[in-house]
């Protein structure tokens, strides 16, 4: 498996970074269950984007 | 033949641009003619919700409906499923593919998915590109 590094500006959480880009790949990977849990967690925590 | 059907092969019927909706669509048409007994679960319908929000607004509302056109029957969750789906978490399954696969254990369904995970624990999957 690949490796990437994603810089994000400082007043981004990195913690939502990571699930963005995990949300990405799992669009891209058409993984159905992963992109809903990702999701759901925004939902959850009330987020939106 | 009794099916659970994974949120992936709803959410393909129901998004006319998914990469799935030839084979959700086909599928259903065959569980017509065969009269197959369809069914999911009350946390795929919370998994079509989450995305359908996000990705079809516009559907989200539809998705009741549909199950009931499509005549997929919304079975419920008890406490033997979530003990089955929290030794699935255990066993590195996601939230939904755990609850899903325990559902089908618990009702001994065939689950019609594309998801490789469900084989892994002995669970009869039926993918839609090979019906």
């Amino acid at each position: 498996m690949g490796q990437v590094t994603i810089k994000v500006p400082e007043d981004i959480d990195k913690k939502v970074a990571e699930l963005i880009f995990d949300l990405g790949l799992a669009v891209l990977k058409r993984d159905f269950h992963r992109r809903a849990e990702i999701l759901a967690y925004f939902e959850a925590k009330g987020w939106s984007f | 033949m009794e099916f659970l059907i994974d949120a992936d092969v709803l959410y393909g019927y129901i998004d006319l641009t998914d990469w799935l909706h030839p084979y959700s669509t086909k599928f259903f048409e065959k569980a017509e003619e065969n009269n197959y007994k369809l069914k999911t679960s009350a946390v795929v319908v919370l998994e079509l919700a989450i995305v359908t929000k996000r990705d079809l607004p516009n559907k989200l509302f539809e998705i009741l409906d549909t199950l009931k056109r499509l005549k997929v029957e919304i079975l419920p969750v008890n406490e033997g499923i979530v003990e089955l789906a929290f030794k699935f978490i255990k066993e590195d399954f996601g939230i939904f593919d755990a609850f899903h696969a325990a559902t089908a254990k618990y009702y001994d369904l065939v689950i019609v998915g594309t998801d490789r995970k469900y084989e892994k624990i002995g669970l009869t999957k039926a993918d839609p590109r090979d019906i």
